[in-house]
């Protein structure tokens, strides 16, 4: 240390040593790209209340949930088709949890997010034979949860969030297509449960149809809500979020995934790889709406390819690379 | 700044991750638990944003997270030998802007000396010199007057320069 110099000049000095490497920063960034790309179903901070002491959005009801079941609300929570608390999860902790998302994006997401689980559940049920009240239980929550979806993205392309609207719109309907591929192969291998998947394909098909019917009006109502370049950006970075995001789970699960599969994954992932590049190029050209709407196909590309990499994987289907 | 995007919060990581870090490790003496650190303060105020909570100032609310996350890691009393200090310099001969090895021993130093002091002289000489933050700034982390941060900061110089002979 040079003595000559003034305490305070060395202290300076000190940060250019005591810094993240290059490397380290980048895996950081990575990471929290994963992380953020995951927690797209909002939770309570475990600081919110440092920050919000008034509990005067809770109904008495949700607090008496929240505060005297509070055992009961965790164990729900993580009960399957089947488990006595199952009917629970369904009908009020899942519900509860809704009622507390005040912003109607992340609203729409959540209800999403309920559609993927409900069919993830319902499929794995089927290697047991579900009874007829798990099917009925999962049929009504599905069915409320697409219909809220159908409400919500209405209600975005209404109040001139066509974006927000498309993105909604896009999500369901690859959480559909993906969960239909599965119900195809499953149904195919369990015959004796044909009747209940049937039953649950036609909620799943009826909210693709749904889906479709509105994709056009929305796409038409797109150039407004595109006009500061933000929402281009947003959809730039959730996209490449996700696409970290399937990379990391990839790269976790490479060891059990056949060779075949790899191939048809391969694939994919090219055809992903195009049309992000595709999104890039038309955002560099200043055509805003063409790189929204390729960052969204990419992004549901991603999410259909994770939903038939998971199902795969869970129900030991073979669903990668099953035509539509 | 109120409600943040996933772009905007991206962003702020490539900004202010290498202070939350520089922080955290004169908070901690220890490279990999300051990494972490600052990690999980980016995570759980992601976390809180995402449950929809709005946030005025970012850069000072990832300095209270980090600040309340660095307690609990803390130990107290302990003193760094120069081995220590040098693994939190984190020397790495790809990427590192020093001149010479002379240079991170040096720096060690300086560091084992400031690991002596009170925290909260640590705290402000981090704050202000190594992260170049103003008074003002580093009282709204703290929750203290500007004036208290200068008389702290002035403090803690003279009480550093006690300690190194100077």
């Amino acid at each position: 240390m040079n003595t000559n110099e003034p305490i305070e000049k060395n202290l300076t000095r000190l940060a250019e040593t005591v810094s993240l490497r290059v490397s380290e920063k980048a895996e950081g960034l990575e990471t929290l790209k994963a992380y953020m790309a995951q927690t797209r179903v909002p939770v309570r901070s475990p600081f919110a209340w440092l920050h919000a002491p008034s509990m005067r959005y809770m109904s008495a009801f949700m607090l008496f949930v929240v505060v005297s079941g509070t055992g009961a609300v965790s164990v729900a929570e993580a009960s399957r088709p089947g488990d006595p608390l199952y009917g629970v999860k369904l009908r009020v902790t899942e519900p509860a949890r809704s009622a507390l998302i005040f912003d109607k994006e992340e609203k729409t997401k959540f209800e999403i997010e309920r559609v993927d689980r409900r069919l993830k559940e319902f499929s794995l049920a089927t290697l047991k034979s579900p009874d007829k009240e798990t099917t009925a239980l999962i049929k009504e929550s599905l069915a409320e949860s697409i219909e809220q979806v159908s409400k919500d993205v209405s209600e975005l392309s209404a109040s001139g969030e066509a974006d927000k609207a498309l993105n909604a719109n896009t999500d369901i309907k690859s959480v559909l297509s993906a969960h239909s591929l599965v119900l195809r192969e499953v149904s195919e291998r369990n015959p004796s449960s044909a009747e209940d998947i049937a039953s649950i394909a036609l909620s799943v098909d009826s909210g693709i149809a749904a889906s479709e019917n509105v994709e056009q009006g929305i796409e038409d109502a797109l150039d407004s809500s595109l006009e500061d370049g933000s929402a281009v950006e947003e959809q730039e970075a959730e996209t490449e979020g996700s696409l970290t995001g399937v990379f990391s789970q990839l790269l976790e699960e490479a060891a059990s995934i056949d060779v075949e599969d790899r191939a048809e994954i391969d694939e994919s992932l090219t055809y992903i790889y195009e049309t992000i590049a595709e999104a890039r190029d038309a955002r560099d050209e200043g055509s805003r709406k063409e790189a929204y709407l390729l960052y969204l196909e990419a992004k549901e590309q991603l999410d259909s390819l994770i939903t038939l990499v998971e199902a795969d994987r869970d129900l030991g289907i073979g669903v990668i690379g099953s035509d539509n | 700044m109120g409600k943040i995007t996933e772009t905007a919060f991206i962003k702020a990581y490539d900004e202010y991750a290498d202070e939350i870090f520089r922080f955290c490790a004169f908070k901690l003496f220890d490279r990999e638990k300051a990494q972490d650190v600052m990690q999980d303060s980016f995570m759980r105020t992601w976390a809180y944003v995402a449950a929809g909570n709005e946030i005025e100032n970012l850069r000072a609310f990832l300095y209270k997270t980090a600040r309340n996350l660095c307690v609990n890691e803390m130990v107290r009393g302990k003193t760094y030998s120069l081995d220590e200090m040098q693994e939190v310099v984190g020397f790495d001969p790809e990427d590192s802007q020093l001149e010479s090895p002379e240079d991170i021993a040096e720096a060690s130093m300086l560091m084992q000396n400031i690991a002596t002091l009170d925290d909260a002289f640590q705290e402000v000489l981090t704050l202000r010199y190594m992260n170049g933050l103003a008074v003002n700034e580093i009282g709204e982390i703290l929750g203290e007057a500007p004036n208290t941060v200068s008389v702290r900061i002035h403090r803690a110089i003279q009480e550093l320069k006690k300690r190194m002979h100077l």
